[in-house]
């Protein structure tokens, strides 16, 4: 190209659509042609009812809002920012303009001349689809359940080959299933897997349906043992109910399934239900030989770990299979599921590990019973990366005589855990929200009456500790205490309902930001200015409106941010549009937030908005619609406005 | 090519655009009234062999035109020029203009005469415009030509005002370089030290500090060139 200005600005243009679509030339051309205009804040580019002018254009800095004067108001339709076309109505119809476009800040814009444009249409249908489906479309219609929990990667990153699409790969049952009626005795079953050279025996009813399974591991510990004869029949030890699974089933489910109920066996039936015929079973072997690295391996290696060294390599390789999760687009809901299974799995290794160390410092087993929870994101099963520990500690209610011994020993305990996650890449909490903390570290009871002290005495600090606190999940240990604390909860909301109205006044301290590049979303001072606070701005809106939503619908049991919202929908059919669409913004907002964290190696939590491309950005700013909704909805279900 | 030794004393200018451009009326007088908006504005920049404008030869000319906010990019000036000597290898990183741009470019007449077209009686803007000014009319002269006679405005200068330094008697040079005041004043720089580039981006400075200026009610080329 001629002139170095005018290549500077094809190739900013080449990476928006529609320019995008054209070919090199066509855009070379146009790219000469443009007129680079400043406009100062508060211009009008263009004013609603004005006959259109021979331009589109472009924002190339700052912003622009598209006003629409209706009598005497003006309202704000859209806001463009960096790359947003606007003004193409000339292009479209010979028609006033219907909107106005004015500057909200000092803004460069690219004014493209119409003129040959019109050609260019004509001669590139592409571009002429483009600008009609997606002018004609509202800018709500840009977040469509299509798009669910998908985000926009760069080429690049999605062709690489070390990314295969595995998980998602549809299972093949290539063999035909070996087969036994319940009434066959042991030894007849054993020759018929080993002609077969099988692992495992399918028993089935004279329809075909699977009435359980035998396997290999059921031989060595039913008949080697001596515990049953070799003429036993096999329906007095097989495996039952046997899972079973559809035949079409994922990679991805299957796994879900095997860790979930820790079996290394699925039926596959021709329905996916028990009461159809056999097609063929999956083993965790035929897993493992498809992909390398895989959860359950990793699970299995973690239950072995001795030393947190050794759990820190494992949780690395996790982090190689988060990636390969996110770089395959893998749902969040399963990739969350795998990676809390495994976070999990971590803890309660460390925390037997450190059961054995204070039994072995003369300190005892552990006392009474209790439990070890998570809080914040890992309650929330919303860890992907590992970020600061979050935990605490409820026990058993002991006569008072023993409290303080007790006592004692669960803070030597905790602090003996806690330690040994920060070991394994946990970082201890710079809150000190750690079981170590006494404060943190209470028996049942106690626990009590600490949440009904917040709940009746609703403050800044009571306020922000239940956002981090009720959010808890058993990890570890007794599983009816949790429970009668989140009962003890919701118990509590429900007499103080005004608590809610606290808390709702909270979750709108954080306003959605409403596009990337005003100043104001951006940290304006301190350690990441100029940075946005992914979870600050973003995911706490949504995390505490979805905690306020089933508090007061006396939901409990579900921790997670959009299975929250997704049961919200069910709960309000007649809200269920906004709750989707907060569950979708959610799980894209904390995949984009795994990667940025895993490209820049941190918790991902802050980074430049202006690294990011075009389609990543206008995806997370679609993101920023839900939190506005769910907002003004929280606004008005509590009516913060008198509040406030 | 005619000889420019005969040419020096101005009696027998080389480049035919000099007798329409020494035509023009620069009258102050007349242009004091003209709003801002409806002022062409020429931003230029030259890159050269080196600092010494006496000595040294120009490399290439870049220019944009900023009238009303705009800049037309259909309309804007970019010449390499042949010079009799290649640049010095050390000045190559810095500008990026390699011996053989140069042999590829125009003679140096024919790039000042489409120039002197291109700026008619514009008001002339640079950063440091004062080196630039001087390197060209040295240029001019050996051409047999006289100075350029056009107004113009150093948008250093401009910051220095915008910023209400001017009053106070000392500044950081540092802080009004070409690449300090675009940080300050959120211009993203690219092809830093093309003499297009830089002229681009003096354009989009420009732009900025007269918005600031006009909101301190500068609103003509007298308020603007006056003080």
């Amino acid at each position: 190209m001629a002139n170095t200005i005018s290549q500077r600005v094809y190739d900013f243009l080449k990476d928006f659509p529609p320019f995008s679509l054209l070919e090199k030339e066509v855009l070379e051309r146009v790219s000469e042609r443009v007129i680079v205009r400043y406009v100062q804040p508060k211009e009008i580019i263009f004013r609603q009812g004005e006959s259109p002018k021979p331009f589109i254009y472009i924002v190339r800095e700052g912003a622009v809002h598209l006003l629409r004067t209706e009598e005497e108001d003006r309202i704000l339709m859209d806001e463009c920012d960096e790359g947003d076309v606007f003004g193409i109505r000339p292009l479209i119809a010979q028609q006033p303009y219907s909107l106005t476009a004015m500057a909200v800040e000092e803004t460069l814009i690219y004014a493209i001349g119409i003129e040959g444009f019109e050609k260019v249409l004509n001669e590139n249908p592409k571009v002429s689809f483009y600008l009609a489906t997606n002018f004609a479309a509202g800018v709500r219609n840009r977040f469509s359940s299509e798009n669910k929990g998908r985000i926009f990667l760069d080429r690049d990153m999605l062709i690489d080959s070390n990314f295969r699409l595995v998980e998602v790969q549809s299972m093949e049952t290539s063999r035909t299933p070996v087969t036994c009626s319940p009434g066959t005795r042991v030894r007849s079953a054993a020759l018929t897997m080993t002609d077969n050279e099988v692992g495992s025996i399918v028993v089935v009813n004279d329809a075909g349906h699977p009435l359980g399974i035998l396997t290999d591991r059921d031989l060595r510990k039913n008949i080697a043992t001596g515990i049953h004869g070799l003429d036993t029949a096999v329906s007095t030890f097989m495996s039952k109910p046997v899972i079973c699974v559809p035949p079409n089933i994922t990679m991805a489910d299957v796994q879900i399934i095997m860790v979930k109920h820790r079996i290394h066996h699925l039926c596959v039936t021709e329905t996916g239900r028990p009461d159809s015929p056999v097609r063929g079973v999956i083993s965790e072997h035929d897993l493992l030989v498809i992909q390398g690295n895989n959860p359950a391996i990793l699970l299995k290696e973690i239950r072995k770990g001795k030393q947190p060294a050794e759990l820190k390599q494992i949780r690395e390789k996790a982090e190689t299979l988060l990636r390969k999760y996110l770089h395959q687009e893998v749902s969040i809901s399963f990739i969350s599921t795998i990676m809390s299974e495994i976070n999990d799995a971590i803890i309660c290794q460390a925390i037997k590990l450190s059961e054995i160390a204070l039994v072995a410092e003369g300190m005892g087993p552990a006392p009474t019973a209790y439990s070890w929870l998570g809080l914040g994101s890992e309650g929330r099963e919303e860890q992907l990366l590992r970020t600061d520990q979050d935990n605490a500690l409820v026990f058993a209610d002991v006569p008072k005589s023993k409290e303080e011994a007790t006592r004692s020993w669960f803070l030597q305990f905790a602090q003996s855990v806690t330690r040994m996650l920060n070991q394994v890449g946990f970082d201890f909490c710079p809150g000190d929200m750690m079981a170590s903390n006494p404060s943190w570290c209470l028996s049942e009871s106690e626990w009590k009456e600490q949440f009904s002290r917040w709940i009746l005495n609703p403050n800044q600090n009571s306020i922000l500790y239940s956002t981090i606190f009720f959010d808890f999940r058993c990890i570890f240990g007794d599983e009816n205490m949790p429970k009668a604390l989140s009962q003890h909860i919701l118990d509590m909301v429900k007499k103080q309902t005004i608590f809610l109205n606290f808390l709702a006044k909270h979750a709108l301290d954080n306003p959605p930001p409403l596009s990337f590049f005003r100043n104001f979303v951006v940290e304006r001072s301190g350690e990441h200015k100029d940075e946005f606070d992914i979870k600050k701005r973003a995911m706490m809106p949504l995390t505490d409106a979805a905690r306020i939503l089933v508090l007061e619908a006396g939901v409990s049991g579900i921790n997670n941010t959009f299975r929250r919202f997704e049961k919200m929908a069910e709960l309000e059919p007649q809200n269920a549009d906004i709750y989707i669409s907060a569950a979708n913004a959610y799980e894209i907002l904390m995949r984009y937030r795994a990667l940025q964290g895993l490209q820049n190696r941190n918790s991902g939590r802050y980074f430049k908005p202006d690294e990011l491309n075009k389609m990543q950005r206008l995806q997370l700013r679609n993101c920023f619609y839900p939190i506005s909704e769910i907002q003004s909805l929280l606004n008005l279900r509590f009516q913060l406005s008198v509040l406030r | 090519m005619s000889n420019w030794f005969t040419n020096r004393n101005g009696k027998n200018p080389a480049i035919p655009q000099w007798k329409a451009y020494e035509a023009l009326s620069f009258s102050r007088k007349r242009q004091k009234k003209r709003p801002i908006e409806a002022t062409r504005f020429v931003v230029f920049d030259t890159e050269t062999t080196g600092l010494n404008y006496q000595q040294d030869r120009i490399l290439s000319i870049g220019a944009v035109s900023v009238i009303n906010g705009q800049i037309d990019l259909s309309n804007t000036f970019e010449k390499f020029l042949i010079q009799d000597f290649a640049p010095a290898p050390e000045s190559i990183p810095i500008h990026g203009i390699l011996p053989q741009t140069i042999l590829a470019g125009s003679s140096e007449a024919e790039t000042l005469g489409a120039f002197l077209d291109y700026v008619g009686d514009s008001i002339l803007v640079g950063h440091h415009v004062g080196f630039d000014l001087a390197i060209t009319n040295v240029a001019l002269q050996r051409h047999g030509c006289g100075k350029l006679r056009n107004q113009n405005l150093d948008t250093k200068m401009l910051a220095l005002r915008v910023e209400h330094v001017l009053k106070t008697s000392f500044y950081r040079p540092d802080d009004y370089t070409l690449d300090a005041l675009c940080m300050r004043f959120k211009l993203t720089p690219s092809d830093r030290h093309t003499a297009s580039g830089d002229a681009y981006l003096t354009a989009l400075l420009l732009l900025k500090l007269l918005y600031r200026l006009k909101l301190r009610e500068v609103h003509t080329l007298g308020a603007l060139l006056g003080s």
